[in-house]
C-alpha cells in the first residue's frame, strides 16, 4: 500500500473531525441548521454574542448544553483511546495490546460495578465515573507490582500480570451482576459504554487527561520509535528504555483510566485505529500518535452520531464501533496481507 | 598509543553468579580486537559493559580518561555503537526509518536532520548497496538483509568505537567479507572495532588484537599472529587443531580435527 504524506492526512483529518463536531451538533431530535451550530460555538468561543442575535435561545442551550459535552467527550474519549493503544502497543512490543490489554477495563468495570450497585444517591453518575476511575488505578498499580517483582519490567510479565489481574476482577464482576439480582441491566448497560448525559465537568476532566497524556507521548514518540529495535539497540542510542517505558505506562494508564470512567467499556477503537493509521504512514510513532488521536476522535464521534441522531433506537456505543469498524478493519487486514503476498 | 579504555579489575554477577571474574584489559585507539570464548563465556555481557549499559559490580572502567559511569547515555551514543546479536523488529519500519534512527544521538528530540547527517547515512547506503531495499519494510526482509541493516544503522551512528556482537552470524560469505572489510576501513581510519567472533579463521584473518575468554576469566590477550596456538585453542575450547600458514598470505591458519573433542 502506497504511502500517503503526513501533513496531508493530518490536516485533511484535522478539517474533517471540525466539520464533524459541527454536522454532528446540527443532528438529532430538533434539527438546528450546521451553519448556526458554527455561529454558535463561534461566538461562544470568542465570548462575542452579537452573533447570536437571529438565533434561537433554545438552539444555543441544546447546543451548548446538551450535545456539545457528549460530542467532545465522545471525540477526547477516542483520541484518548488510540493514542494510548499506539503507545501501548510500542511499551509493550506487541501489535496486538491495546489499552485495556493490562486490565484497565476490568478495574474500572468492577468500581463502577460497586459504586452502581451499592450507591444510590443524587450523586450517583459522578461516583460511578470516580469509582471506575479509582478501580482502573488500583488495577494499574496490582499488575506493575506484580510484573515487577524480580526488578526489572519485562513486556511478557506485564501481559500476563494484566491477564491474570483482568481474570480475577471479570469473576468479582460476574459475582457483583449475579448479586445485583434485577438490577443487573444497570452495570451492563454501564459495561456497553455511553456518551449520554456527559456534563461540562467531565468533559473538562477528560480533557485535562487527555492532553497532558497526548502531549508526554508525542514527546516521547521518537524514543518509542527507537525502543522498538530492542533493548540492547536503544541502550546504545542513549535512550533509558526502562525509564520511557514506565512513564508512557504510567501516563497511557491514567488517560485510559479517565475515559473509561466517563464513557464505560469502547472496545476496537484503540486497537483498530493505530492499525489503520500505520497502514497509511508507516510505523513512525510520531505520525501515529497524532493521527491516531484524530482518526479516533473521529470514529466515535461518527458512531455516536449514529447511535443518537440516526439510529431509530440508541444502540451501546462499544457495540456499535465494533460492529462498523470490524468488518472494515477485516477487509482493510485482507487487502494487505493480499498485497504482501505479492511482494513475496 | 591512545588509550581508549581501562578496565580495572572489574566483576559482574547475575543472580549470584559471577559472569565477568576480576578483568583487567586495556584497549588501544585504532586497532581491531577479537573476542573468543566458548558459549557463556561472559563475551555479550563485556561488551554491554563496554557499552555503558551494564552497571559492573566491582573495579572501574575508565572511557577516555573518565569513569564511564560519569557519562550520560546520550554522550555515550556519540561515542559507541552496538550491534546486537538480537535484531527482531514487531513493527513495520522501513529500512530507510531504521537507519535514520543512527542519526538521533545527534540531534535533539524534534530536530530534523543536516546535510551532513545525510551525507553519512547515503554514503553508508551506498557501501553497503542498500538501496534496492531501502523502501521495503524490515518486517519482510531475510535475516541476512536484517543483519545488514542493523550493521548500517550503527556505522550511520558514526561513533568512534564500533562493539560488534557476532555481527556476522547470519550472512554467508559475500556478505561477511563485505562486513568485515567495512570494520577494517574504519579501523585504518583510526576508529577501534571490539567484536566477539566464533569463527576463528575471520578473527586471524582481520583483528589485530585477540582476547581469549572462558568462565568470566581471562585465559590470555596479545597480538594475533604471537598468541594463538593450538595450545591456547585447546585451553579454551578443548577440541584438538592443526594452526598452519597459508602460503598465499603468510597468515595463520586454523583447522579443527573431526573427534576432537576431548570428552
Amino acid at each position: 500500500m502506497k504511502r500517503v504524506s503526513f501533513f496531508t492526512i493530518l490536516i485533511s483529518l484535522a478539517f474533517i473531525l471540525i466539520l464533524f463536531i459541527i454536522l454532528s451538533a446540527s443532528m438529532g431530535y430538533i434539527k438546528i441548521p450546521p451553519i448556526e451550530v458554527f455561529k454558535i460555538i463561534i461566538s461562544k468561543l470568542c465570548f462575542d454574542n452579537s452573533l447570536l442575535k437571529n438565533i434561537k435561545p433554545l438552539y444555543t442551550d441544546i447546543v451548548i448544553n446538551v450535545r456539545l459535552p457528549r460530542i467532545l467527550a465522545a471525540c477526547l474519549v477516542g483520541a484518548g483511546l488510540a493514542f494510548s493503544g499506539v503507545s501501548f502497543q510500542g511499551i509493550l512490543l506487541n501489535p496486538l495490546a491495546e489499552p485495556y490489554t493490562l486490565g484497565i477495563s476490568a478495574g474500572a468495570a468492577f468500581g463502577a460495578s460497586i459504586a452502581l450497585l451499592f450507591i444510590t444517591n443524587q450523586f450517583g453518575i459522578y461516583i460511578v465515573t470516580a469509582f471506575a476511575f479509582l478501580g482502573a488505578i488500583f488495577t494499574i498499580i496490582a499488575v506493575l507490582s506484580l510484573a515487577s517483582s524480580v526488578g526489572y519490567i519485562s513486556s511478557n510479565n506485564l501481559i500476563l500480570a494484566g491477564i491474570i489481574v483482568s481474570s480475577i476482577l471479570s469473576a468479582g464482576i460476574s459475582l457483583l451482576k449475579y448479586i445485583a439480582d434485577e438490577r443487573v441491566s444497570v452495570i451492563i448497560f454501564w459495561l456497553l459504554g455511553s456518551f449520554a448525559s456527559e456534563t461540562w465537568l467531565e468533559v473538562l476532566m477528560v480533557f485535562i487527561f487527555v492532553v497532558i497524556g497526548f502531549l508526554i507521548c508525542f514527546y516521547f514518540s521518537r524514543d518509542l520509535n527507537v525502543i522498538s529495535l530492542g533493548e540492547r539497540t536503544s541502550a546504545s542510542l542513549g535512550i533509558n528504555a526502562q525509564q520511557v517505558r514506565m512513564i508512557l505506562l504510567i501516563t497511557c494508564s491514567l488517560v485510559t483510566a479517565a475515559c473509561v470512567a466517563i464513557s464505560g467499556i469502547i472496545g476496537f477503537v484503540g486497537l483498530v485505529v493505530p492499525h489503520l493509521m500505520r497502514l497509511l504512514v508507516g510505523a513512525d510513532n510520531r505520525k501515529l500518535i497524532p493521527l491516531s488521536a484524530l482518526f479516533g476522535a473521529i470514529l466515535l464521534i461518527v458512531a455516536d452520531t449514529l447511535t443518537r441522531a440516526v439510529l431509530p433506537w440508541e444502540v451501546p456505543i462499544g457495540v456499535l464501533t465494533s460492529l462498523i469498524g470490524g468488518p472494515f478493519f477485516c477487509y482493510i487486514f485482507k487487502v494487505k496481507t493480499k498485497h504482501n503476498e505479492l511482494i513475496k | 598509543m591512545t588509550n581508549i579504555y581501562i578496565l580495572d579489575n572489574i566483576n559482574f554477577s547475575f543472580k549470584d553468579k559471577l559472569i565477568i571474574n576480576n578483568l583487567s584489559l586495556n584497549f588501544y585507539k585504532g586497532l581491531f580486537y577479537g573476542i573468543i570464548g566458548p558459549n557463556g563465556a561472559g563475551k555479550t555481557t563485556l561488551l554491554d559493559i563496554l557499552a555503558g549499559i551494564k552497571p559492573i559490580n566491582k573495579g572501574k572502567v575508565i572511557l577516555f580518561k573518565r569513569d564511564i559511569k560519569t557519562y550520560n547515555r546520550k554522550e555515550l551514543a556519540k561515542l559507541i555503537a552496538l550491534i546486537p546479536q538480537e535484531y527482531h523488529i514487531e513493527f513495520d519500519f522501513t529500512v530507510e526509518e531504521i537507519l535514520l534512527m543512527g542519526r538521533y544521538p545527534h540531534l535533539t528530540r524534534f530536530q530534523s536532520l543536516t546535510d551532513e547527517d545525510y551525507y553519512i547515512i547515503n554514503d553508508t547506503i551506498k557501501s553497503l548497496n542498500l538501496k534496492p531495499i531501502l523502501h521495503k519494510y524490515i518486517t519482510e526482509l531475510s535475516g541476512g538483509e536484517k543483519q545488514r541493516v542493523i550493521f548500517a544503522r550503527a556505522l550511520i551512528q558514526d561513533t568512534p568505537i564500533l562493539l560488534v556482537d557476532e555481527g556476522t552470524a547470519n550472512l554467508d560469505i559475500y556478505y561477511t567479507i563485505e562486513l568485515m572489510d567495512i570494520l577494517s576501513k574504519k579501523v585504518e581510519k583510526g576508529d577501534t572495532v571490539i567484536a566477539t567472533m566464533h569463527d576463528m579463521n575471520l578473527a586471524v584473518n582481520y583483528c589485530d588484537y585477540l582476547i581469549f575468554l572462558k568462565n568470566g576469566n581471562l585465559i590470555t590477550q596479545g597480538e594475533t599472529s604471537k598468541c594463538l596456538d593450538s595450545k591456547i585453542i585447546k585451553q579454551v575450547f578443548n577440541i584438538e587443531s592443526n594452526i598452519y600458514i597459508d602460503n598465499k598470505t603468510n597468515r595463520k591458519c586454523i583447522y579443527f580435527f573431526r573427534g576432537g573433542r576431548d570428552e
